[in-house]
């Protein structure tokens, strides 16, 4: 159960209220509402970095789940791996994700892209070893786009562990839409 | 030198370019106009803590300074001592957060902030006892930007220390708060 009460919207501003309708009804911006004028911005930096990135998909959500899944942030590999189903990632290597980098499921650009998500995580600075070889097939903007992104999940990952934000229940239907973000 | 270079004006998107006219002069800035669209709501995110935050602005500083030693960012922990200075943190306060915690010179709020900052840098999850003292002293929205504040430095850092960004030749003049600000507010159709 979660460590405070989810916000309740019946307190917040008008400005507050438009956000919270605008996004989807899932259990991390029902929390995250507490911070007021926060939320917004927190979930535009989140919705770019989902829909606008020149970023693969498939290797964005490697990165996503991976440090979900070194932070041990059940939450967010939950609604991660619906979204890498979603984008046609297999059980597979989905599993794999969990496995490590060596798993064979990865193609190299995917291996190369899981070392690079284990050492910026445990290691702050990439080292040389995984920097060097992604940059040969990443372009610079998607160099950074990859950084920011797995900083970004490092941060959900905390905020969701340290706020205890519950899973949906069963069926909930609410979640993020990949379509909705790309067009805007 | 940086691991990827900065881009030059000219090859940036329109949006990039005019949000860079007004920010202060900053390679942490320079190095992120590259990164496409996410860059501007980067920028909105920061601001609306840094500027419109609910903590108060000295414990939001020590928070973001241990964050930055316990990375090892020397980028990071520079550009927040300045930020730090600027808004009238006594010296001593800010040397004291590279030690140990509690310190007497540190509230009891930001004592427990810092403590809280520990253990979400080292283990995710802040432990039942560390996240009820930091939650007496501060409220829900405190408590949830604390937590945010936190996890942004741990990926500010990692972009930092990752691209090898390089310290300026020469600091900026103030905070550079008010600039990002007024930066932020004038892109078209942002808010």
């Amino acid at each position: 159960m979660a460590r405070i009460p989810y916000f309740d919207p019946a307190n917040a501003d008008d400005k507050l209220k438009e956000t919270i309708d605008k996004l989807p009804g899932l259990n991390i911006f029902r929390m995250m509402a507490h911070s007021g004028g926060l939320l917004a911005k927190f979930a535009g930096l989140g919705n770019h970095i989902l829909g606008r990135a020149k970023l693969d998909a498939t290797l964005r959500e490697i990165a996503i789940i991976r440090v979900g899944v070194l932070s041990k942030a059940s939450y967010e590999v939950h609604q991660h791996e619906r979204i890498g189903r979603q984008i046609g990632m297999s059980d597979e290597l989905i599993k794999a994700l969990h496995e490590g980098p060596e798993a064979t499921a990865f193609d190299g650009l995917q291996r190369l892209v899981m070392r690079y998500t284990d050492d910026v995580v445990l290691n702050v600075r990439a080292s040389d070893a995984t920097f060097d070889p992604l940059t040969k097939h990443l372009s610079h903007q998607e160099m950074q786009e990859l950084t920011l992104t797995i900083g970004y999940y490092m941060m959900v990952s905390r905020f969701l562990e340290t706020f205890d934000v519950d899973i949906e229940e069963e069926g909930s239907t609410a979640s993020v839409d990949l379509k909705s973000l790309e067009r805007k | 030198m940086a691991r990827l270079p900065y881009p030059e004006l000219q090859d940036l998107s329109p949006e990039n370019r005019e949000l860079m006219a007004g920010l202060p002069p900053l390679n942490v800035f320079r190095m992120m106009s590259g990164a496409g669209a996410s860059f501007a709501p980067f920028m909105q995110f920061i601001s609306a803590y840094l500027n419109d935050g609910v903590l108060p602005p000295d414990l939001r500083e020590l928070v973001i300074l241990r964050v930055g030693h316990l990375c090892g960012s020397h980028y990071e922990v520079h550009q927040h001592e300045r930020v730090s200075r600027t808004i009238g943190l006594a010296e001593e306060r800010i040397q004291a957060v590279k030690g140990h915690i509690p310190n007497d010179l540190f509230s009891a709020a930001e004592n427990a902030a810092l403590l809280f900052a520990d253990e979400q840098v080292a283990q995710v999850k802040v432990s039942d006892t560390t996240f009820r003292a930091a939650h007496e002293h501060l409220t829900d929205a405190q408590t949830v930007e604390l937590t945010i504040v936190v996890g942004t430095y741990l990926m500010v850092c990692r972009f930092l220390e990752t691209l090898e960004v390089e310290l300026e030749e020469t600091d900026i003049d103030g905070s550079g708060l008010e600039a990002i600000e007024e930066s932020v507010k004038s892109l078209s159709g942002g808010s």
